[in-house]
């Protein structure tokens, strides 16, 4: 089955071709982060505009390159026949920004209808968890095993417990701030830029020491207070972090460049710490097989380094998706559509966009 | 503003913050509109919080900076956490569906409500957070029609 897959939910405007579910035919992903740098945040009245200026070229790019790769880059037009070898559209319908997954979800509703294929709805945080199956070399999903799966990036992170293929519960998730967000926060706080998470990797490694200032280690500060079926122990909370911060900068304004990287190497650490450390114990008992991590923050490379720990520890297979694959794209949602997931039939052409879907819902 | 009574608290803790959001529930009705006043990391979110347990909810209240604006169900009210940092300015206000949610009822809490100009309501409950010298330490003002 070859899916077109179209994504649109925050800032980048991406669409891709696979086939079966895993094999990644084109994957082309416009980024918008030029646009909204200035700003220090995405704005969502720009990123719905360029979504509607940039996604026929992209879906024609993903076609062109799927199907006629090695052709012209100034070719608009596409190959006779191209749009037959499309066995259904899929598109990111939650959660996001609701103005931007609008028009992805009506690109995708107005391609379908009148191309007569199927659409299907995928949830944008399920997909992250299929992202790590892109890679060539990764195990197929239905003889993995129970997975564990962290999904972490600017609007999430959460820890979802993945029995089987397709079925979806988290257990823990941040209880303020994302971890990207925590780290654009701190980018801001420092002056360091935007977006945070790529400067405060490459800044954080240039410190002397990771432990030069004593942060929070990232857990909920309410007990077990209004959590409804998460588990707190698997909960994080990055603000009073973001707040330490503050008053570290207020109180010991760093001096040079070597304590601005050694604080920022002691943040990164408390925050990557809080994540490695709930994995740890979500993989106590031996429940899983697989750890699966995804998401543009899964980037981090002292994150990576300390996973890899984790996971070797506790005795399961590491799984983290390909760097091209973390962040925003559409193949994993034309893959995770090719594997069977998401909303389907009737149902997906009644779908409307769902800001604050969550996985498993 | 004329006609509202401010009262201040001073918070040392989360625990305490969240003290002050449920005396602010107990002022609630539908459509009422909270402005949350404050720099970043001065307790807005961790407010709203407290806010949401006080009013019932058992779900977690987590920032609203991606998706902008964050709808929660109550027994009460429909709660509805917004954060306007990255709006250009009181259009882009219209578009997240703002009117509908103060026609429908719900209470609206709203970080960065100077973004909003005056779509924020005159009777609005102003809530300004400032760090305090002390560690964990925050001043809350709470105005409030008397």
């Amino acid at each position: 089955m070859v899916v077109l897959g179209i994504e649109t939910s925050c800032d980048e405007t991406a669409a891709a071709v696979v086939e079966d579910g895993r094999s990644v035919l084109s994957s082309v992903v416009y980024s918008q982060v030029p646009l909204h740098q200035p700003y220090g945040g995405v704005v969502p009245e720009i990123a719905s505009r360029s979504h509607v200026e940039k996604i026929g070229g992209v879906v024609r790019e993903a076609l062109r390159e799927a199907f006629a790769p090695g052709g012209g880059v100034a070719d608009t037009e596409l190959a006779p026949g191209v749009w037959d070898r499309v066995d259904a559209v899929a598109v990111t319908y939650g959660p996001g920004l609701a103005s931007s997954l609008i028009v992805g979800l009506s690109a995708a509703k107005g391609l379908a209808l009148s191309l007569g294929k199927p659409l299907i709805g995928i949830n944008h945080i399920e997909a992250h968890v299929h992202s790590v199956f892109l890679t060539p070399g990764a195990p197929d999903p239905r003889e993995t095993g129970p997975l564990l799966a962290l999904v972490v990036s600017g609007g999430h992170s959460c820890w979802i417990d993945v029995p089987e293929p397709g079925t979806y519960r988290i257990i823990g998730q941040t209880l303020d701030d994302a971890a990207g967000e925590a780290f654009d926060k701190a980018a801001k706080l420092l002056g360091l830029g935007y977006p945070g998470g790529p400067v405060i990797d490459r800044v954080a490694r240039q410190a002397a020491r990771r432990d030069a200032v004593a942060f929070p280690t990232g857990s909920p500060r309410t007990g077990n207070r209004g959590l409804g079926g998460l588990r707190a122990e698997l909960c994080v909370s990055f603000s009073g972090l973001k707040t330490s911060l503050m008053y570290h900068l207020r109180d010991q304004p760093p001096q040079d460049e070597g304590q601005v990287a050694e604080i920022v190497a002691a943040y990164q650490e408390a925050i990557v710490g809080a994540l490695a450390g709930r994995c740890e114990r979500a993989l106590r008992g031996g429940r899983y097989r697989a750890l699966a991590v995804g998401g543009g923050v899964s980037l981090n490379r002292r994150l990576r380094e300390r996973l890899a720990q984790v996971a070797s520890g506790a005795g399961v297979r590491l799984l983290l998706a390909e760097p091209r694959f973390c962040g925003d794209n559409a193949a994993m949602i034309a893959g995770l559509a090719g594997m069977g997931g998401g909303v389907r039939g009737e149902a997906a052409l009644r779908l409307d966009v769902v800001p604050a879907l969550e996985a498993g819902e | 503003m004329a006609g509202q009574v401010t009262t201040t608290y001073t918070a040392r803790s989360v625990e305490e913050t969240w003290q002050v959001a449920g005396e602010v529930a107990r002022l609630l009705k539908p459509g009422t509109v909270i402005a949350l006043h404050g720099d970043l990391g001065s307790g807005k979110t961790t407010f709203v919080q407290g806010l949401g347990f006080a009013l019932g909810l058992r779900r977690p209240v987590t920032s609203p900076t991606f998706t902008l604006s964050t709808e929660y169900q109550t027994p009460a009210f429909k709660l509805v956490h917004m954060d306007l940092y990255r709006l250009s300015g009181p259009d882009d206000l219209l578009t997240i569906g703002y009117p509908e949610y103060l026609e429908t009822g719900a209470v609206v809490a709203v970080e960065w409500p100077e973004r909003a100009g005056d779509l924020i309501p005159p009777d609005a409950i102003h809530v300004r957070f400032s760090l305090a010298a002390e560690p964990e330490t925050r001043v809350i003002a709470v105005s409030a029609e008397g």
